[in-house]
């Protein structure tokens, strides 16, 4: 459950907001699209929602704690609780599509637990990777490396990896922006089908105002760093 | 093991505290100017000689093959062996360091000078030659202009190296500060060879800081035209014995070794290659742990700023001097040529390291701490997966320079092909010298050709480390 | 391409400063005219020693009526080579070497200190080291210190001959490079034993610079003739016999400064013939 209350972000001083009084409220299981030109502040608001992005007013609760007030481990906690998915340009191309899906699993795992599991992965973690990943539809893809991978299979990857997090939220940034129109819808349908079976809140920014209303339970308009 | 740790500790404490008594300084202004004009007259010679040949080079100028291999072959004698060459040429003192500086660093910006022209944007370039323009106005109106950042940036640096090496070509007598450091070393007179690190690590800083500025504003480099002309001047040689060289270059020939000096020579060659291996390992161990505190992107500024001046001074300080300090210190052989190579390649390497890293694509990196991943776990599975190709060129790149700085070495002690060369020398058994600078020259140029295959195999290249 | 901002003017001026300092240096004409005598760079050459030579310079200054120009060459075969082909008139060789300059170069001797012609090289170990006689470094690694070297290397390699031990089968060494060094490995245990010219030993044990309670001679060889100052081949003959006088007329106490550059007490004429048997001694170890 994500509140976003009378938000405002300033980048340095004197420039116009990039965000100004934006009040949202998603519910789990709600997916939620965000559409808008350039510039008009989605990106923003999914950083602001994690903390990557700080906030000159207003307030973010999630799941009923302030984000402005996290830090160090707390902070690295919500955002374990907050997938980002992006473009495709942000998985690690040189590790295999496993060491990708885990990287999900950063968040809760320990530093050797982590490094362990680069060397030598536990049954049990590849057995949660193939379930991800068969989640996404891409079981087979398990053992390959991920530069090997499609464009849509990576934003698959990408998906899985954010199942991975265990997260009580989905934030999506234009995944679809590079996939070609058909392929995009497929991903958009994943990934809200996902979000409803497993009672997420999904946030996602699109450019497709026809996908949005196709799939989504509401689209909020951003112009110029407002609601419209 | 506490032993070893203690005595580290005692030799290191020997340095201290540096001489910085008046009167020493005052008595290394000489040398110091020794240094900065042996390296400016022998930086200034190879402009003007290399800069027409890379011309020649890029616009396939008849005989460019020739060229090349040329320069090639003059590359991969050690310049620690053309300095000592250089002595029967033009006698004692910084000429001989001039000459041997000036023909090394002709063949480094003749070819690498001669890629850059090369990888020019070709369209401007054929709009020049299609108005019947010369080779020169070709270069002056086209290559120089388009490539000058590049030509800048890598000037500094053979700058930076010829810094160094006029410290390298003065530990056989060339003067200047590394005659100084040689001798104080002889006479275990620590605090003084300390006095005169600082004093390096100051120079080579100097010429980067003035590299910085070049950049900004090009003009700065025709400052060192003066300078080398006055340095030119002022050490000039103050003989030519061209007949008196003739006769003794003559005694050369035919190259020669005994039976016995043949049979080892695969050893002697192991020994190099070892020194050249070991060198690379233990600066790629070192530097790499040091490279993840290094880069700005994984920990703060200021910490990243402080390793950063620590790699400084190990890249200020060439693996010779490192060399000459272990050799009296520590003791001689393979090992201690394999740690000079190792502390100078670490300081390289850390840099070189770093950089990679702090260039890796963000998104990914941006994914990865978005799960909420703690530092390290983030390194280990964002920056070095995606710096890896980097790291592993750079690495080639110095176990390819090291296999020449291994002959370098040897010549100071520590075993190998360089120090057969060094002893045949001594002994004036100039016609084994020869063989071994062949087999010395053989093998850098086969090292060089391997690497360069190696590199375009992983499908990267770069011009200079 | 070429930036519009000018060259700023603390720049020109901090170049123009560093042009007038490298200009104010000792100028290179003056040696055109200038004797060069070059020194053996057994001991170390730094700027300071340079300067503490400066009574020896002083003093062949006045004797010949030229200036003087000190060179500390930092290997052997530089200084030869620098005797061959001119850019050197006068210098100081070890007895190996001048045998080499002599038969290259034909450089021709002139004084040597008295001592010099009674040099021993020692064999040192460290206190507790189970060696006694040259029999016990069989199987040992050994120091050496230059390869050209006559106390460091030749005469030491030929008493271990004569002892009927064969360094190259019956023992592993190194060359150090020069005597400070061989002290400092056999004081490290770097190597179990090694050969070095008596009066750097001495020197460096008065000094400080090695630990007298670690160090210990077990073996000292028999007199040799070592080092000598010697002419290039076409210096003048006037230059020669000024040269030589100088050294010869040096007494104490009045020279005593000069003398103890020179650690010397006085010096005598040197000639050819009595390096006979360092020459054979040299062909025979393959050294010349």
């Amino acid at each position: 459950m994500i509140e976003i209350s009378g938000v405002r972000v300033v980048y340095g001083p004197g420039a116009p907001p990039a965000l100004d009084d934006v009040t949202l409220r998603i519910a789990a299981g709600e997916c939620v699209a965000l559409v808008g030109p350039s510039g008009s502040g989605k990106t923003t608001l999914l950083r602001s929602l994690n903390g990557t992005v700080a906030i000159a007013g207003g307030s973010i609760h999630v799941d009923g704690v302030e984000v402005a007030k996290l830090r160090g481990r707390a902070l690295r906690r919500l955002r374990a609780r907050l997938a980002m998915i992006a473009q495709q340009h942000d998985l690690v191309d040189r590790l295999t599509v496993v060491q990708n899906v885990m990287a999900g699993a950063l968040g809760r795992w320990s530093t050797p637990h982590a490094l362990r599991f680069l060397i030598a992965p536990t049954a049990a973690e590849l057995a949660e990777a193939s379930a991800a990943l068969t989640a996404v539809g891409i079981p087979e893809k398990l053992r390959n490396r991920t530069n090997e991978l499609s464009g849509g299979q990576r934003q698959r990857v990408a998906i899985a990896r954010a199942l991975v997090q265990h997260p009580t939220a989905i934030l999506a940034d234009e995944p679809i922006a590079s996939l070609d129109p058909a392929l995009g819808e497929q991903i958009v349908r994943l990934l809200c089908d996902l979000a409803r079976e497993r009672n997420l809140a999904l946030l996602c920014s699109l450019h497709q105002i026809e996908v949005a209303r196709r799939h989504f339970d509401r689209v909020v308009e951003l112009v110029g760093g407002r609601v419209a | 093991m506490i032993d070893a740790f203690t005595n580290l500790l005692r030799l290191v404490g020997s340095f201290f505290p540096p001489d910085l008594s008046a009167a020493y300084l005052r008595a290394l202004l000489v040398p110091i100017a020794q240094t900065i004009g042996m390296a400016a007259a022998g930086m200034l010679i190879a402009f003007v000689l290399g800069v027409p040949l890379a011309v020649a080079i890029a616009t396939r100028a008849p005989g460019h093959r020739l060229i090349v291999a040329v320069l090639s072959a003059l590359r991969a004698i050690p310049d620690l062996t053309l300095a000592i060459l250089a002595v029967v040429v033009v006698g004692l003192g910084p000429a001989a360091g001039i000459v041997a500086l000036a023909l090394f660093y002709s063949a480094m910006v003749g070819r690498v000078y001669g890629d850059l022209f090369a990888a020019a944007d070709a369209a401007p370039l054929e709009a020049l030659r299609a108005t019947g323009a010369s080779r020169i106005a070709i270069a002056v109106y086209g290559l120089i202009p388009l490539t000058l950042p590049d030509l800048l940036t890598f000037g500094t640096y053979a700058f930076e190296c010829a810094m160094r090496a006029s410290i390298i070509v003065g530990a056989v007598g060339g003067g200047g500060i590394g005659t100084e450091l040689a001798g104080t070393l002889s006479t275990l007179d620590f605090h003084r060879t300390l006095t005169l690190l600082i004093v390096l690590v100051a120079l080579v800083a100097a010429v980067d800081a003035f590299g910085m500025l070049a950049r900004r504003d090009p003009r700065l480099v025709l400052l060192l035209l003066p300078l080398g002309l006055i340095s030119l001047w002022l050490y000039r040689p103050q003989i030519f014995a061209f007949a008196h060289a003739v006769h003794t270059f003559a005694t050369m020939f035919p190259p020669h070794l005994r039976a016995s000096q043949i049979a080892s020579l695969p050893l002697l060659i192991a020994q190099t290659l070892a020194i050249a291996v070991g060198g690379t390992v233990i600066g790629a161990l070192l530097a790499f742990p040091a490279s993840l505190v290094a880069a700005r992107r994984i920990v703060p500024f200021a910490v990243a700023v402080a390793v950063r001046r620590v790699f400084d001074v190990a890249r200020a300080i060439p693996e010779l001097v490192f060399g000459l300090i272990l050799i009296v210190t520590v003791g001689i052989g393979p090992l201690a040529g394999a740690l000079a190579l190792g502390l100078h390649s670490a300081g390289v390497l850390g840099k070189l390291y770093a950089e990679s890293l702090e260039n890796v694509p963000a998104a990914p990196i941006d994914a990865l701490a978005a799960t909420g991943a703690r530092r390290l776990p983030i390194v280990a599975f964002g920056f070095l997966p995606l710096a890896l190709g980097p790291l592993v060129v750079h690495t080639l790149f110095r176990l390819e320079w090291n296999v020449r700085a291994a002959t370098v070495v040897g010549l100071i002690g520590a075993g190998g092909i360089g120090q057969a060369l060094y002893q045949a020398q001594q002994l004036f058994f100039y016609q084994q010298m020869l063989a071994y600078v062949l087999v010395t020259w053989g093998l850098v140029a086969l090292s060089d050709w391997f690497g360069e295959r190696l590199r375009l195999r992983l499908g990267w290249n770069f011009v200079a480390a | 391409m070429f930036s519009s901002r000018p060259i700023s003017r603390r720049c020109v001026l901090a170049s123009g400063a560093a042009l007038v300092a490298l200009s104010a240096l000792p100028r290179r004409a003056r040696a055109a005219t200038a004797l060069r005598v070059g020194m053996i760079p057994d001991a170390g050459a730094t700027q300071i020693s340079i300067d503490q030579k400066k009574p020896l310079r002083d003093y062949l200054a006045a004797k010949l009526g030229r200036d003087v120009d000190l060179v500390i060459p930092t290997n052997y075969n530089a200084t030869v080579e620098a005797l061959g082909n001119g850019s050197l008139d006068f210098a100081y060789l070890g007895g190996l070497t001048y045998v080499k300059a002599h038969a290259q170069y034909g450089v021709v001797p002139l004084v040597q200190r008295t001592s010099d012609r009674e040099f021993h090289s020692l064999f040192i170990t460290q206190t507790a080291a189970p060696i006694n006689a040259l029999k016990d470094i069989r199987g040992k690694k050994f120091a050496f210190g230059d390869i050209n070297s006559t106390s460091g290397h030749l005469m030491p390699f030929y008493a271990m001959t004569q002892a009927g031990i064969d360094p190259d089968k019956d023992l592993s060494y190194r060359y150090t490079g020069n005597h400070p060094a061989t002290a400092k490995a056999v004081e490290s245990g770097a190597v179990d034993a090694g050969a070095i010219d008596e009066s750097v030993y001495r020197a460096m044990l008065d000094g400080g610079q090695l630990d007298k309670s670690k160090m210990r001679i077990f073996f000292t060889t028999p007199p040799f003739l070592d080092y000598v100052w010697v002419a290039r081949k076409d210096s003048a003959p006037a230059d020669r016999t000024a040269f030589a006088g100088a050294f010869l007329s040096l007494h104490a106490p009045g020279d005593a400064a000069v003398l103890e550059i020179l650690r010397g007490t006085s010096f005598v004429r040197a000639n050819d013939g009595e390096y006979d048997l360092l020459r054979t001694i040299a062909t025979k170890l393959k050294l010349l």
